[in-house]
């Protein structure tokens, strides 16, 4: 076990989303998040948990008689790990550019955030 | 490099040549007018509208220049009544004529270009769907049962007939719709714990509107004819107009329905702020920055904009017209010169014009002799008509050969200028006098031969051959290889 957990499979990817979602949770509920979306069998998820365990990318806390799995690294570490792969990166751009969604793809930078929230302060102190 | 020799000199090659310089006029009209449309439109969605009929109209320009070129083109290789040199055609429009040559030879080339661009772009927008197809397995999990109910509701609210899903993805940045069939929106895993359950609404408001306007499908159209027009700036433009009044629109939407400008506009700076990807180069008023401006201040515009909106359309109309083609030069600007009473000049400028360029190749030594011996305007006139009327196939009736006279005249000067005017080209000339030629060969190596089964006073079968020796399109009538009369 390394201190730098290998990059997540697919099927790895899905469990720790669940876990992102709902916090630090049993193999029973990571399976009934899973089981809205899709039929999975309760056996797998527990086999690919325990991978996980021994890969690094979750920790597992035996303190109960259940035990309950966290994220061994938050999100966004892993999803910088994910976005770091090469054809990722040189397509997720142009990808970006097929989809609509709340923002652009292009993130605001450091100014853009202070002027917004400016914008927001102000208009908060006028209607008071 | 053989079969690239046979493209470029293709006249499919040369078709869409032309179309994209055409296309480039074409669009800056367009967008002009869209300019001085958005100056005077206030709702979001109203510009919208008017962005994406700005973006179709230059796609339909661009596919209705390529038609009427393509097949003047495929046909330039033997045309029995017309001559059609293809970018003689485009210069006529145009109005300009002596850049023309230059051009022809860029056209096939830009064609060549053109096309590597679009192969690139398309094969990058496939790779692009495979992405995102991925994107909407992977790493996603179920939202809670609670924020899936309230998509129904919502859904049921805006009246949309399609289920709408609703998955928290660790991939996703910010919310994200995908699909139009079966709609999906992904949210930003922590993103339903992480914001307060009315600016979680208004955002699900915002992506909703995005499904119940089929924004998904409109903007993957819009990425297809960004693709195909890459080249063009005005392109660029109105594609970006319709993507800021796209957010507008839905933005409307969802405040129109949350009813919370305020706590809208901090959900989405909030959402900003959560993004985990590293903030961009240093870059001040963005969009986002102005669409919570505009969230905030509803603005109104200055009474000025629809005046500077006239001034737009009122420059681009004058622009316009002015470029556009005189495809019929009046035959009768003689008659029709004002009088220049008393100073009687040698002759007015419309006399000469028409002694030594209309009729020159026509009228015979005593007739031109005759005519420079007039004094008075009235009798030059009066020439004029009998000189038409002497020519005349059928006196009395509407002069037929005067009708022709002008339009070959009109034709040689719209498609054999090369710096001289078209007229007093080799080819030209021929033309005037003679007419379109029977059959029409031309080589590729810029040379062209005319041939006329019958000639007046000349005889049957003329070949008459024009070599282009500089390859800027001046034509030079050369020595014919075949003795005149002889089948070539």
């Amino acid at each position: 076990m390394t201190d730098i957990p290998p990059r997540p499979t697919d099927a790895e990817l899905e469990i720790l989303a669940v876990l992102w979602s709902i916090g630090p949770a049993t193999v029973r509920q990571v399976y009934d998040v899973i089981g809205r979306r899709r039929t999975a069998q309760y056996s797998t998820i527990l086999k690919f948990m325990q991978i996980m365990a021994e890969k690094g990318l979750v920790i597992r806390n035996q303190d109960q008689r259940a035990h309950v799995y966290a994220p061994s690294k938050p999100r966004e570490w892993t999803q910088q790990q994910l976005a770091g792969h090469l054809l990722e990166r040189a397509f997720s751009g142009s990808a970006k550019a097929l989809l609509v969604g709340a923002l652009s793809a292009r993130r605001a930078s450091k100014e853009e955030l202070a002027a917004m929230q400016k914008l927001l302060h102000e208009y908060r102190k006028e209607r008071k | 490099m053989k079969s690239l020799e046979i493209l470029i000199a293709s006249p499919a090659a040369a078709a869409i040549g032309w179309t994209l310089l055409h296309s480039l006029w074409e669009g800056a009209i367009i967008a002009a007018v869209l300019g001085a449309m958005l100056l005077v439109l206030r709702t979001a969605r109203a510009r919208y509208l008017a962005a994406c009929v700005a973006l179709l109209a230059l796609l339909a320009l661009f596919t209705l220049t390529l038609l009427r070129l393509a097949p003047e083109s495929a046909q330039s290789f033997r045309v029995r009544d017309r001559i059609v040199p293809v970018w003689n055609i485009v210069a006529e429009d145009v109005g300009s004529v002596r850049w023309s040559p230059n051009l022809a030879v860029a056209a096939p080339w830009l064609a060549l270009s053109w096309m590597a661009g679009v192969f690139l772009t398309f094969g990058r927008y496939s790779v692009s769907c495979v992405f995102v197809r991925r994107f909407r397995r992977r790493g996603v999990c179920c939202a809670p049962e609670s924020w899936q109910r309230e998509v129904e509701r919502l859904t049921a609210l805006l009246r949309i007939s399609r289920t709408v899903r609703l998955l928290e993805s660790c991939l996703a940045e910010t919310p994200t719709v995908i699909g139009h069939v079966r709609p999906l929106i992904l949210m930003p895993v922590g993103m339903l714990a992480g914001l307060s359950a009315i600016q979680i609404e208004s955002i699900l408001l915002h992506e909703l509107a995005h499904i119940r306007r089929h924004d998904y499908l409109i903007n993957t159209l819009q990425r297809c004819v960004e693709g195909l027009l890459f080249y063009h700036p005005a392109v660029w433009w109105i594609s970006a107009v319709i993507r800021r009044e796209r957010e507008h629109c839905c933005d409307d939407l969802a405040v129109a329905i949350s009813g919370d400008p305020h706590e809208y506009a901090r959900a989405l700076a909030a959402l900003e702020q959560n993004r985990f990807s590293p903030a961009a180069v240093a870059a001040t008023g963005g969009s986002l920055v102005k669409r919570i401006h505009r969230l905030l201040y509803p603005r109104t515009r200055g009474a000025w904009a629809p005046f500077l909106a006239m001034i737009i359309l009122v420059f681009t109309g004058a622009a316009t017209v002015a470029a556009w083609p005189v495809k019929h030069p009046e035959s009768s600007v003689v008659a029709k010169q004002p009088e220049t009473e008393g100073s009687l000049g040698p002759y007015s400028n419309a006399y000469f014009k028409w002694v030594n360029e209309d009729v020159t190749y026509i009228i015979d030594q005593a007739e031109r002799t005759a005519f420079l011996s007039l004094t008075a305007n009235e009798e030059r006139d009066r020439f004029i008509e009998q000189f038409w009327e002497r020519r005349n196939p059928t006196p009395g009736t509407p002069n037929k050969f005067k009708e022709e006279h002008y339009r070959r005249l009109a034709y040689a000067n719209g498609h054999f200028a090369s710096g001289v005017p078209g007229w007093q080209t080799d080819r030209g000339h021929i033309y005037i006098l003679y007419g379109p030629p029977d059959e029409l060969e031309v080589h590729p190596h810029r040379t062209e031969i005319w041939l006329y089964h019958h000639v007046q006073g000349v005889g049957d079968n003329t070949a008459i051959t024009f070599v282009d020796s500089t390859g800027q399109g001046d034509f030079r009538l050369s020595p014919s290889p075949w003795p005149a009369g002889k089948q070539p």
